[in-house]
């Protein structure tokens, strides 16, 4: 509570601290002046800066986050319309990354310092480092190139199809998917190749560890090892890894949002920074906020319920 | 150069060179209508051409259905020339024609405007419209409690009476492009608005959820920040062009220029208006797309603020214009998509005269002016002086990489003058503020114009208004107040072509702005997509004859 608090006060009088009036951003370019004197009076500026940040406190408690000029709904309902989107889209390059990149880094593991493992290292390492929106145009100059689009044809911007509302449920989903795989990949891309490295070493790690090798001399089978003793452990540190790459998931989705039209809370904030649309902004980010803070609890409740030593110790009690 | 016409690299379009010819010769009457078939007319048989799904993209969200509040051009279009209906429309040649008025009259003394309107145009939930929604519009338009964004259209129009359920009269103070208001202005509906107060209308469900149009397409869905869905309306009165050719028509929210062009050449989307130069060769080298450049309205210019001393003299304004090599700049900037211009009256307005010749670039004729001026370089930095203060100055501006290469070139060309200047990029609603604010805190800034169909530049130089937001480059002329102020009275095209032309000699005398270019907009269509009509009124006009060849 305290850190949302934070969060919400340093970006009101950032906000206001910026140069630009919201009211002339809104009515750009031919209103009158007594008209923008108006609609500055109906956003509720021109009153004083710590009445202002006052009024829009108390009705935040009261759970109103007050009207978006810009989107031309409460923030609320705006908030409302793209959060699942983000989500969506945020949940999707999570699970994308982990399962991917969770893959890959045993795969290497299992085998380290060969051939296929070194080209792989270089080739997580060159993801990690390429900036997502620049993933994002590249994958749209290759999938609006003809030759692809015979292969694989994929929808390239937005959430769902212009007909969307015409299909029936099972092609709803199905559009839903087709959308998603682009934005999906682009956004997963960096946190995949992180994720590839952090599992690579901890399946080394894992491999060497006491138990390990006493489940090989045991005579179990080395994929079973594998699975049962190694994958299982290194899965520890990947999940403390859950809560770091959630906010940043969020901060990426800002970006690629934008560029795939993806109707989400990152394209939203965008909008409303551009349009100086304070409510919106601020209501856009106490919720991302909210969002990194529980990611961070599940992520430690997840933790806390994936360690192993914790049943280790009550077994032996 | 300055002269080269840059219709010559168009590869078709009909409208622009409608325009063309009207422009060269000189006349203003005859040709050219707004339903003009596009240039594959004829090839494919009327009935054809109906069925399918255009999609439009666009940067930008639509900020309202609902004219008395909205702003930003694409809904303006949309609502005119997709949704509703307006009064009047403008042809290709800019004059107003019969739309949802079937006739017109204005009384001897122009004090009376009379509309009789038609009375087959229904809204979409079946009710008639009728003088009552023309009476509601206008009142809530003239309202000072409604934000609408065009209040000028009607500053001299006074008051409305409803006749018969069909006819409408206004009484007006006299005043040219009297239509402009009504054809820019759409009729909303009296019986769904007519209860919602004022300061309930920016909010109102209608806006964005549940408008209810009486024109060529029906609303079915808008999904904030993704897309608006159109469909057609089969009951559109046959005499105004009946049930569009296109099922549906989708306008889509796509932010980023890239992706717009990727759906483009995917298919995803048919037309994206308003392109940059930049993106020119991509589009020219696919088989499947279409470039279309025709003049706009839009002009870019430098503004000198002149409550400030190094911007006082005319003659060292004329300096400033004759340093900066604008043909240059048109190309390097707009790639050549643009000409240079001394007047707001561009290529697309009916008195341009083609020999009109902006002042040269001159940068000998700049430095004696300045001398003249009494700027020297006393002390041998490069830059001039006068009285101690040296002629160095910041340039602020805004908006796409082209604003700021524009103020590189000026930059470096007034440096060869012995001017300094300093441009700097600032945040939009930065720009605005610190140029339409009251303390008028700038000395210089390159901002471009999109104004009306109609030159009205009461706004701009105002002598009597200093602090009125658009007056801000503090230009005062006796001479100018009088043309402009004789030119919103001015009856018929020929004495106002002899005061626009006196207005523009006085503008390229005294240079209140350094007038850059005018701006040659650049659409981009896939080929299938026919029926084009696109000129100075925007993309959409055409919007109810557009069709999809069926080869797609």
């Amino acid at each position: 509570m305290p850190l949302l608090l934070a969060a919400a006060t340093v970006v009101f009088f950032l906000l206001h601290l910026a140069p630009g009036d919201p009211a002339a951003a809104y009515l750009h370019p031919d209103v009158p002046a007594e008209v923008a004197e108006q609609v500055r009076r109906q956003m509720g500026l021109g009153r004083p800066l710590h009445e202002q940040y006052l009024s829009w406190l108390g009705s935040v408690v009261t759970g109103d986050l007050g009207y978006s000029f810009s989107q031309g709904q409460t923030v609320a309902r705006a908030i409302g319309g793209a959060l699942p989107n983000t989500l969506l889209l945020g949940g999707a390059a999570l699970l994308l990354s982990f399962l991917a990149g969770g893959s890959l880094g045993v795969f290497q593991g299992t085998r380290p310092n060969t051939a296929t493992d070194r080209t792989l290292g270089t080739a997580t390492l060159v993801a990690y480092s390429v900036p997502g929106f620049w993933i994002a145009l590249l994958l749209l100059l290759l999938f609006s190139a003809a030759p692809v689009r015979e292969l694989l044809p994929l929808p390239l911007t937005g959430a769902t199809s212009v007909d969307h509302g015409l299909m029936d449920p099972g092609g709803r989903v199905l559009d839903r998917l087709r959308h998603l795989v682009l934005p999906a990949a682009a956004l997963s891309l960096a946190p995949a190749a992180a994720v590839a490295r952090h599992a690579r070493s901890a399946v080394l790690e894992a491999r060497d560890a006491d138990h390990v090798r006493a489940a090989r001399g045991r005579g179990l089978a080395a994929w079973s090892v594998t699975l049962r003793h190694v994958v299982r452990n290194a899965l520890l540190p990947l999940v403390s890894l859950l809560g770091l790459y959630i906010p940043r998931l969020m901060g990426g989705a800002v970006v690629l949002e934008v560029i795939f039209s993806w109707a989400g809370m990152g394209r939203l904030l965008y909008r409303g920074v551009q349009a100086r649309d304070y409510p919106l902004v601020l209501g856009a980010t106490l919720l991302f906020a909210a969002l990194v803070v529980v990611a961070n609890l599940l992520a430690d409740l997840v933790y806390a319920g994936a360690d192993p030593r914790v049943r280790y110790r009550s077994s032996r009690g | 150069m300055t002269g080269r016409s840059v219709l010559s690299r168009l590869r078709a379009v009909a409208a622009g060179a409608v325009l063309a010819v009207a422009v060269a010769a000189g006349c203003g009457e005859g040709g050219g209508d707004a339903d003009a078939p596009g240039p594959a007319a004829g090839t494919v048989p009327d009935s054809a051409r109906f069925g399918g799904s255009a999609v439009v993209a666009g940067r930008e969200e639509l900020s309202s259905m609902n004219a008395l509040v909205s702003t930003g051009s694409a809904a303006a279009q949309i609502q005119r020339h997709v949704l509703f209906t307006t009064l009047v429309r403008y042809d290709s040649l800019l004059r107003p024609r019969p739309y949802l008025a079937r006739s017109w009259e204005l009384s001897d003394d122009s004090t009376e405007v009379l509309f009789r309107l038609r009375e087959d145009v229904r809204w979409h939930d079946g009710e008639p419209t009728t003088a009552e929604d023309v009476a509601f519009t206008f009142r809530r338009a003239k309202d000072p409690q409604v934000p609408f964004a065009n209040r000028s259209y009607f500053a001299r129009w006074d008051s409305v009476e409803v006749l018969d359920p069909y006819t409408v009269r206004f009484h007006v103070r006299p005043t040219y492009a009297l239509f402009l208001g009504w054809a820019n202005t759409p009729i909303m509906p009296e019986h769904v608005l007519g209860a919602v107060p004022d300061t309930a209308l920016r909010t109102h469900r209608f806006g964005t959820r549940s408008p209810v149009g009486n024109g060529p397409f029906r609303f079915v869905e808008h999904r904030a920040g993704e897309r608006w869905v159109f469909e057609a309306n089969p009951d559109f009165p046959e005499a105004l062009g009946g049930r569009p050719y296109l099922d549906r028509l989708v306008y889509r929210v796509v932010p980023d220029p890239a992706a717009r062009m990727a759906e483009l050449r995917s298919g995803g989307v048919d037309l994206v208006p308003r392109i940059s130069p930049s993106r020119v060769q991509e589009v020219r080298s696919s088989a499947e797309l279409e470039l279309v450049s025709y003049p706009s309205s839009e002009y870019v210019f430098v503004t000198w603020n002149q409550r400030r001393d190094l911007f006082r003299e005319p003659r060292v304004r004329r300096a400033l214009t004759m340093a900066i090599d604008r043909p240059t700049l048109v190309e390097s900037v707009r790639g050549g998509f643009g000409r240079v211009a001394d007047a707001p009256m561009g290529p697309w307005h009916w008195a341009f005269d083609s020999t009109w010749a902006p002042l040269p670039h001159a940068p000998d004729s700049a430095r004696a002016l300045l001398e003249a001026a009494g700027w020297r370089d006393r002390d041998g930095d490069g830059i001039r002086e006068r009285n101690g203060d040296a002629f160095s100055f910041d340039l602020i501006t805004a908006g796409p990489s082209q604003r700021r290469d524009a103020a590189l070139l000026i930059q470096s060309d007034l440096r060869d003058v012995g001017i300094e200047v300093s441009p700097s990029v600032l945040e939009f609603s930065a720009l605005i503020s610190a140029v339409t604010g009251a303390e008028r805190g700038y000395q210089a800034a390159l901002l471009s114009w999109s104004r009306d169909l109609v030159v009205d530049d009461r706004d701009l130089w105002s002598c009597d208004r200093p602090d009125a937001p658009f007056a801000f480059a503090g230009y005062c002329s006796p001479g100018v107040e009088a043309v402009v102020d004789s030119l919103a009275l001015a009856r018929g095209r020929d004495q106002r072509r002899r005061l626009l032309s006196r207005y523009r000699e006085i503008l390229v005398r005294d240079q209140p702005y350094t007038f850059l270019y005018h701006v040659n907009r650049l659409d981009a269509h896939r080929q299938a997509l026919r029926g084009l009509v696109l000129d100075a009124r925007g993309a959409w006009t055409s919007a109810r004859r557009w069709w999809l060849a069926p080869d797609r």
